[in-house]
């Protein structure tokens, strides 16, 4: 039931069909608004599931965040990145949650392994999927944000600035620390295969 | 450029598949920085296929048709999932929702005003009732006020307005984060100042004695209601709460200078 990261980026790619259900959505018409939350809702919950470890909170906050993105649409400014608008809503909700949220239960969730139970895993390098995803729950909160945004939801580093409210060259350090990590991190030979391929390409 | 350096701005690129002309260079004749470059990539790929826990599919379908079904304005019903589980800072959040909507309808309802131009409903007054006690309050507020055509007609629905918001912050004073109490506060005083206090001086003088007189007590009644509550409230939430007194007195004031305009 995992979203499918290829076709979602594909679906999401800005265009001027995204442009006139944003307009839509900002004259009240719920059903265009509806249409964007089928479009986000995948990259919005995957990439807050990976950061809360926690699947209900994910799920609370990728709908709060739509509440939210509905409720002040009309402040969306045309020309912008709509994603990068969203995904700067669920931030601040996430870092609200987690002022509230006790250090403790953070750490538990942090530690807790990601389940990686799906056929498609089990068919298809589970152990390197389950040592990668380990790899990258084990990387500081603040890295390991930016590098999603980056690497899973391809944002630039200037739209991943906007919505950590940290500097575009903030946001390029932390991507450079995540990389480098997970590179010293993980067993050379876990990627040797995917890597032996590419480098042929 | 040594390999050091070519591998440190290859982990700084944007997009590693386009290294650019000069690391391209490197890379053409250094097996070792290709390595790691092939690395860097294979690393990405794989992240961006690792699985998500839960079931997004059926979450994403069960927040659409609740988003469809129910009136915008409650986040209620919307929020209905897993509440057992649901930290308190987002059932807290309700109230900055609460806070938002009424400051937006408040908005429509002032620029309205100031306009004077017909306009469309705006589609929040055609919805069913929201769940909410307090939303629901506010939405017919709204219908109120879009519906007056006289200063003492508004008059009377920002008076309900303003004693719905000193009731809301009543509730929600040993709960509430003291942020969403101050937008409150912000909205009360909102009203209160912009709205009550202009409409009551377009008040007929023959009307301002009847009208006004119970508006005054109300707000005379209000500030002292929490500035006792003031005193037991979390830290945080007492500035707020100040500030809802200030704004009842300064209103009950001006609103005393009328009816004494009155007299004179």
């Amino acid at each position: 039931m995992r979203p499918s990261v290829t076709q979602d980026r594909l679906d999401t790619a800005p265009d001027v069909n995204e442009s006139r259900l944003i307009l839509d959505s900002q004259q009240a018409n719920r059903q265009a608004f509806a249409c964007l939350i089928e479009r986000y809702w995948d990259s919005l919950y995957r990439w807050l599931c990976q950061l809360t470890r926690d699947t209900h909170l994910a799920e609370d906050l990728t709908q709060e965040t739509f509440m939210k993105a509905y409720a002040n649409i009309h402040r969306f400014q045309h020309g912008t990145n709509f994603r990068a608008w969203l995904f700067r809503i669920a931030h601040n909700n996430l870092v609200n949650v987690y002022r509230h949220y006790p250090k403790a239960k953070r750490e538990q969730l942090n530690d807790r392994q990601a389940n990686t139970q799906g056929p498609l895993e089990e068919t298809l390098h589970r152990e390197s999927s389950e040592l990668l995803a380990q790899a990258v729950s084990r990387l500081p909160t603040d890295f390991r944000s930016a590098f999603l945004l980056r690497v899973d939801q391809g944002l630039s580093f200037k739209q991943i600035g906007e919505i950590l409210h940290i500097t575009e060259q903030t946001a390029r350090w932390r991507v450079f620390k995540a990389r480098q990590k997970l590179l010293a991190t993980l067993d050379p030979n876990l990627l040797s295969g995917e890597a032996e391929e590419l480098d042929r390409s | 450029m040594n390999c050091q350096i070519v591998q440190q701005k290859l982990l700084e690129l944007e997009d590693p598949s386009q290294p650019g002309k000069r690391l391209a260079e490197h890379l053409r004749s250094c097996p070792s920085c290709r390595t790691v470059l092939a690395r860097l990539q294979a690393l990405e790929a794989g992240v961006r296929m690792l699985p998500v826990a839960g079931q997004p599919a059926k979450a994403k379908a069960a927040c659409i048709e609740r988003f469809l079904s129910q009136p915008i304005v409650s986040p209620s019903p919307f929020f209905t999932s897993q509440p057992s589980k649901r930290s308190l800072s987002i059932t807290l959040g309700r109230w900055r929702w609460a806070g938002a909507l009424a400051a937006s309808l408040l908005l429509v309802a002032l620029v309205g005003w100031g306009l004077r131009t017909p306009r469309p409903k705006p589609e929040l007054v055609q919805q069913t009732v929201p769940a909410d006690p307090f939303l629901a309050s506010v939405v017919e507020r709204q219908i109120q006020l879009s519906r007056t055509t006289n200063p003492s007609e508004r008059v009377e629905a920002l008076t309900g307005l303003a004693n719905d918001l000193s009731n809301q912050v009543q509730q929600l004073a040993r709960v509430a984060p003291g942020e969403d109490l101050a937008m409150l506060a912000r909205l009360y005083e909102r009203v209160v100042r912009v709205g009550l206090v202009k409409q009551a001086v377009q008040v007929p003088m023959v009307q301002r004695q009847q009208l006004l007189k119970p508006v005054a007590d109300e707000l005379v009644r209000c500030a002292t209601r929490l500035e006792e509550l003031a005193a037991e409230v979390p830290v945080g939430a007492e500035e707020p709460l100040r500030e809802i007194v200030l704004t009842a007195r300064e209103g009950n004031r001006l609103i005393q200078q009328l009816l004494t305009e009155e007299h004179s």
